[in-house]
């Protein structure tokens, strides 16, 4: 019985410990998203801010998602003094870039597809010398 | 690290200095992906966009009053300059006819 009681013990033990690890391990995991979250959401301020001055009431937003994914937010008051938003999403593809806006997907334009390089050659330059220079 | 592994889930679970690593790594990776979308959308893509060309311009025309105003201001020290050396001109000019001018003569007025 007391054997029995020991191996229960250690039993009991090992799954505590492995429960601990896994909420830990889940906290650690949790912690380092929410980091990388916050360079996006850095990035995309820092993005936002390369096109000019953003108007009173608005937002901009400009980052890479991912190698693939660039995507543009904007928000704004209209004439009408009405809150409007829009979120564009550029894929991009080996045989060109596919502009996706409220679920809709059509291809850009040469002049878009130009313009939307040299805004992420322009981000990828600020991006790299004013975030993480001083990274380590 | 071996960057056939660097993936978002393995930095997720390293250093928080990885996950910017792996994030420039990621822009490495974005730009030549997005120019050869761009060339393959039709755009020539002969004269590469330069950041710093960019800055460039944006700094010269930030320089380019505050020169404007150094060059005026140089001109109006010249200037006065010009006037500084007439009037040292024509003080020596009053020296050297100031013999006997008691207003120079402060050898005589010492004595």
């Amino acid at each position: 019985m007391l054997h029995l009681t020991g191996v229960k013990v250690t039993h009991y033990s090992i799954m505590i410990k492995k429960l601990l690890s896994n909420i830990l391990s889940q906290r650690e995991e949790q912690r380092r998203a929410e980091l990388y979250r916050n360079l996006i959401r850095r990035e995309a301020k820092l993005g936002g801010q390369l096109f000019g001055p953003v108007p009173k009431g608005g937002r901009r937003e400009f980052f890479c998602l991912d190698k693939n994914t660039w995507v543009w937010h904007e928000e704004w008051i209209d004439a009408n003094r009405q809150h409007q938003a829009r979120a564009t999403r550029y894929d991009v593809r080996p045989n060109g870039i596919l502009k996706a806006q409220n679920g809709q997907y059509q291809a850009v334009t040469p002049e878009e597809a130009k313009k939307l390089y040299e805004a992420a050659q322009l981000y990828t330059q600020r991006v790299k010398n004013e975030l993480y220079s001083f990274a380590v | 690290m071996n960057r056939q592994d660097n993936t978002i889930e393995t930095l997720r679970t390293n250093a928080p200095g990885e996950l910017v690593k792996h994030r420039e790594y990621e822009l490495d990776l974005a730009m030549p992906l997005l120019r050869q979308a761009v060339e393959a959308s039709g755009v020539v893509l002969t004269h590469e966009f330069s950041p710093a060309a960019h800055y460039e311009e944006k700094v010269i025309q930030q320089v380019r009053p505050q020169t404007q105003t150094a060059i005026h201001r140089e001109h109006q020290e010249g200037v006065t300059d010009m006037f500084l050396h007439r009037a040292n001109e024509a003080v020596d000019a009053a020296f050297d006819g100031g013999e006997g001018n008691p207003l120079f003569d402060y050898d005589q007025k010492a004595a």
